[in-house]
């Protein structure tokens, strides 16, 4: 099969800044989506806190150890991010599938995070809104994402499907842009 | 509009889809018959006031969620996840 995590995840550079604000993009590696089986989440509970310390998380957490971060992504789904981690224990209790290099993560940095995103996202994400260490599923623009808060909530991770990689790279881009010139014309 | 979503609470309702009445919840069985299945596909009231269907928060959660809602008033009284009510999603 084609290695996709050896391809660039959008054409040109992987950093750019428009006025204050930064954004990077990456296509991480060790991601696996974790999803229960019906009435198995006790199981897994079990299996995740003796084997890794963590447990599975409640819509809109995050949780973690020092090298894992398990993180809600829906209904009876999370996605299992950081070092390869031993998983097959969990094997009879859930579905585990392997998205390495699936996802294309955009981190967002900067004072104007939540005036950007309100560009493009319903959710009012603003740090009295959406604090540290929260996720949360919506739309960027058109594309389905997940939205994820560092521990200090100093930036934002933004992850969508590879193949909406460079549609989501062009939104936040003009996003950037629009804010940017918005605070030049202030000033 | 706004929708309480049971899982993510409430939001815009750009992250939602409609499937249509609650009425496809109950699926009729297989050998129920052409009366039966006739109305589960056809028949609905199409009264104005308050009604229950079937959305998907599709941009959100994924969960297939039943809303009560008001026509008339525009009004959204409730939802719930549809596998509470003893299904996984409408057929």
């Amino acid at each position: 099969m084609t290695d996709l995590s050896l391809a660039p995840v959008v054409t040109g550079p992987s950093e750019i800044s428009h006025g204050a604000m930064q954004l990077s993009i990456d296509a991480p590696q060790n991601i696996t989506a974790l999803l229960p089986h019906p009435n198995c989440l006790d199981a897994v509970n079990t299996i995740l806190k003796s084997d890794l310390g963590l447990k599975f998380p409640a819509p809109s957490e995050v949780v973690t150890n020092d090298t894992l971060r398990l993180i809600w992504n829906g209904l009876d789904h999370a996605l299992l991010l950081g070092a390869p981690a031993p998983l097959a224990p969990l094997a009879p209790y859930a579905l585990l599938a392997d998205q390495s290099g699936a996802l294309a993560r955009f981190t967002l940095k900067g004072p104007d995070l939540a005036e950007v995103l309100a560009r493009l996202c319903p959710l009012d994400l603003r740090p009295t809104a959406f604090g540290p260490r929260r996720s949360a599923r919506s739309l960027l623009g058109h594309i389905d994402a997940l939205f994820v808060t560092s521990d200090d909530g100093g930036h934002i991770e933004i992850f969508v499907m590879r193949s909406m990689a460079q549609s989501a790279l062009t939104e936040l881009t003009h996003a950037m842009q629009g804010v940017a010139a918005r605070k030049l014309a202030v000033l | 509009m706004r929708i309480p979503c049971p899982i993510c609470g409430e939001r815009d309702s750009r992250e939602f889809r409609p499937k249509g009445d609650i009425t496809y919840a109950d699926r009729p069985a297989a050998e129920a018959g052409a009366a039966a299945w006739h109305s589960y596909l056809h028949l609905r009231d199409n009264q104005p006031g308050q009604i229950v269907e079937i959305w998907r928060h599709t941009h959100g959660c994924g969960a297939w969620i039943s809303v009560t809602r008001n026509t008339v008033s525009h009004a959204i009284l409730g939802a719930q996840l549809l596998r509470d009510r003893g299904q996984d999603h409408a057929g």
